[in-house]
């Protein structure tokens, strides 16, 4: 199979898992081509091997930079000429876009897809992207398959009218949806009714991270969070949770791990609760060091209002970490509450500070859920099973 | 009479309407005032105190900077701006740009951009330099020498909302060892300038902020099937709306007959937006966002409100609460910052602590289940703000301020 991936930045930190499927699917023997709206941090491949193309779009609109405005010109070149009729084709639908600059802006957007007609699969990544560039589907006949993720369907049910129809006609009229989870599923349906051709493929974890554990021991337990600074993440509650503990009068440290808009509002607000002592903000870090990280607590804690399903909560759990998280979008579907870590209500720093008390309390308790974790992630979440999947579902599309 | 600088980003915005009635009031008592404003002001229409008033709008000097939306013209704009000034006031601008280049290695700022900034000042004769907003201060009032005139300094909070002393480590020795005169707005903002290191020989004044009582007040009370509970703020993170959203939504369980309407608009629209139809507030209805109104409509949007709520996570001033007090509004308000100050606790409404869901719904319940109690507090309320945030008092202050120095 011949298949493009079509992502927004890349590499991207908190998008590894797009060089992952890229990779493993190279290696199953597909030819892979992902293509990036923009240019990620190049840092991030030394620890990937490459065995797959990657190419630039040129951005519509915004800065850009002298090696893609050469890409630009070379494709306006000889794209045109190589492909007159794709090329014509294209320029026919752009005259129809009203002004002369929205057309030569369309023209630019859809140029780079023009002598990609061998390629069997377009996956948008990304709904956002999916909606994007959904006239692809049109214009080169290709196969069509949009990523439903998380907060970027979830939000739609509070966007104008417009952006909800937009993303409802994307979604009803691609060839293929992929959810990666049974809610998210669910809320695909609830938006187009649709059922055919929506495949859930939950996220998963790389072998190697599973491969070891180093047992480390702390005298004062390490608590953990990451994402990105935004509201979405929750922080402004977990810091509530983390003052109703240091109240309490338990010993901890805790870390947050990630940048974001909201970097000097939690600052302040760690000042603020006095909880400067206990808490930390570490800024964006790399995948490499996330790992190690991870490897040296012994609670993970996910405080988002809205999440698909948090890679860095699996991540955790196949480091037999214990989890507690809240109860949003897929993450009932990765913790049993009780089993291999704890669920609250979102939005409740009560409830929160109550889990993460009853973990402090109880070390035994954090090693056996631990050990439960990593058994589930062995069994369902691992990036073989999810190269699979993806590769399967391809076939079924193509046959 | 004194001649009066005041210095601001632009003139007016909505929300900073009290700078308006101070500046009326200053040139009604005499005083000759010039507004140096960074960028030009699309909200004159929005004024109906400002209409014919040409002389305010001839006032107004802005900088280059206003031409920034476009790369091309602010480089062209800013070369005439610099031909011009070199022209005219050839000395002037020499020593301004003296000025710059010696100060901007003291403070770490850029020596052009400092230069196109205060080149708005050239040729101006000034007493009083009144800069309204303290993170503006850093890079300005280095014009002290310069104009040869007294520097005030606004302390309304802004400062804690921007990023700049995290850039400049040297910024508040810089900024309290050129003021002559300090005006805060409330005593949390004086007490953590204090903390700053404002030394005890600059100056200080406290002239709360005043509201128009005439505009915001209350006529006929309309009566409401359901209990009506308002915010007003800029969508921002700042104003803990999540936290508000959460205190609803617990109230809404007890008495499902509320209504709570947010009046602002900002960048966290859809977090306030998010929270809300996670509670299932949006589909029944109980909680909708109005977006942004007009000043002059305000008032007359809450005159058939019943409570007012506001649980900033950070606030050196409030005048939302004070509005509301005006309008005889009981207000639910968290003790961040300025506001324990902004109401009397268990007379004019009930301060909570921040970043507490749980507090705020029993306040708002215990004001819900007790309309007469809502009534005396509103009543006190207005008799407050008539006391404390009237207009006449805060110019005769800031009269009394600018002939003090």
């Amino acid at each position: 199979m011949k298949i493009i991936l079509l992502v927004g930045k890349f590499p991207q930190l908190s998008e590894t898992f797009i060089i992952r499927k890229a990779s493993g699917l190279a290696q199953a023997g597909h030819e892979v081509l992902v293509m990036s709206r923009r240019r990620g941090d190049k840092n991030i491949w030394k620890s990937f091997t490459k065995n797959f193309k990657v190419e630039y779009l040129a951005v519509e609109a915004g800065p850009i930079s002298i090696t893609d405005l050469s890409w630009t010109l070379y494709r306006l070149l000889f794209y045109s000429l190589l492909f007159p009729f794709r090329a014509y084709k294209l320029f026919q639908s752009c005259s129809n876009e009203g002004s002369l600059k929205l057309g030569f802006k369309k023209y630019i957007k859809y140029l780079p897809f023009i002598n990609k007609n061998k390629f069997d699969i377009l996956h948008a990544e990304f709904l956002g992207l999916g909606v994007s560039y959904f006239f692809l589907k049109s214009f080169m006949g290709i196969n069509y398959v949009t990523s439903c993720r998380g907060s970027d369907l979830h939000l739609v049910k509070i966007s104008s009218e417009e952006k909800r129809e937009n993303y409802a006609l994307t979604i009803k009229s691609c060839d293929m949806v992929h959810c990666v989870s049974d809610e998210m599923r669910e809320c695909v349906h609830q938006l187009t009714a649709r059922t055919q051709n929506v495949i859930v493929n939950r996220p998963a974890v790389d072998e190697a991270s599973l491969a070891y554990r180093i047992e480390t021991i702390n005298q004062i337990p390490q608590l953990i969070s990451i994402g990105r600074l935004e509201w979405i993440k929750g922080f402004d509650y977990l810091l509530k949770s983390y003052a109703i503990l240091k109240e309490r009068g338990l010993s901890f440290q805790a870390l947050i791990i990630g940048g974001g808009s909201l970097y000097k509002e939690l600052k302040f607000s760690i000042e603020d609760l006095n909880i400067q002592d206990r808490v930390k903000l570490t800024g964006p870090v790399y995948h490499n060091e996330i790992k190690k990280i991870i490897r040296q607590a012994d609670i993970f804690v996910l405080s988002s209002v809205d999440e698909g399903i948090s890679n860095a909560v699996l991540e955790a759990m196949a480091q037999e970490i214990a989890v507690v998280s809240t109860m949003c979008g897929g993450m009932p579907e990765v913790i049993s509450s009780g089993i291999d870590g704890l669920l609250v209500p979102a939005r409740d720093p009560f409830a929160m500070a109550d889990a993460i008390t009853y973990f402090l309390h109880s070390p035994g308790m954090r090693k056996t859920m631990g050990k439960n974790a990593k058994n589930k992630i062995e069994q369902d979440f691992t990036i073989a099973r999810q190269i699979q999947v993806f590769e399967n579902s391809y076939k079924n599309l193509l046959s | 009479m004194k001649k009066i600088g005041i210095v601001l980003q632009q003139f007016p915005v909505p929300s900073e309407t009290f700078i308006v009635t101070k500046v009326l009031n200053l040139i009604q008592q005499g005083f000759e005032v010039t507004i140096f404003a960074t960028t030009k002001s699309k909200h004159w229409n929005n004024y109906k105190m400002l209409m014919n008033r040409k002389d305010v709008k001839n006032s107004i000097v802005t900088s280059v900077f206003r031409f920034r939306g476009s790369k091309f013209i602010f480089v062209f704009a800013s070369f005439v701006a610099v031909l011009k000034s070199f022209m005219f006031y050839p000395m002037m601008t020499f020593r301004l740009l003296r000025n710059t280049i010696h100060y901007s290695k003291i403070t770490g700022l850029s020596t052009s951009h400092q230069f196109l900034h205060q080149l708005m000042f050239v040729g101006k004769h000034i007493d009083i330099l009144h800069i309204e907003f303290d993170f503006q201060a850093y890079g300005l009032v280095e014009l002290k020498k310069f104009l040869k005139c007294s520097i005030v300094v606004s302390g309304r909070g802004s400062i804690a909302s921007t990023s700049i002393p995290s850039r400049f480590p040297n910024f508040f020795h810089h900024l309290f060892s050129h003021v002559d005169h300090y005006h805060f707005i409330s005593q949390y903002l004086l007490n953590a300038s204090i903390l700053s290191g404002l030394p005890q020989t600059t100056r200080i004044s406290l002239i709360e902020p005043a509201i128009d009582l005439s505009l915001f007040c209350p006529t006929e009370r309309r009566q409401n099937k359901l209990i009506k509970i308002v915010t007003t703020g800029r969508l921002v993170w700042a104003k803990g709306y999540e936290f508000a959203i959460d205190a609803i939504a617990m109230v809404h369980h007890v008495y499902p007959d509320i209504q709570y309407e947010i009046i602002g608009s900002g960048p966290y629209k859809d977090a306030v937006l998010y929270a809300a139809s996670q509670h299932n507030l949006i589909n029944s209805g109980v909680v909708s966002l109005k977006g942004e109104i007009k000043r002059e409509e305000v008032a007359n949007y809450l005159q058939d409100v019943d409570l007012m709520l506001h649980l900033a996570l950070d606030e050196g001033f409030c005048n939302a609460v004070i509005e509301g007090q005006a309008m005889e509004i009981p207000v639910v308000c968290s003790d961040s910052g300025g506001l324990p100050e902004n109401i009397e606790n268990g007379v004019t409404g009930i301060v909570v602590p921040r970043r507490d869901a749980r507090a705020a719904a029993d306040a708002v319940i215990k004001l819900i289940e007790n309309p007469a109690l809502r009534i005396k507090m509103g009543k006190m309320g207005r008799a407050r703000a008539i006391a404390k945030y009237n207009i006449h008092d805060q110019g005769v202050k800031f009269t009394e301020m600018y002939q003090s120095i």
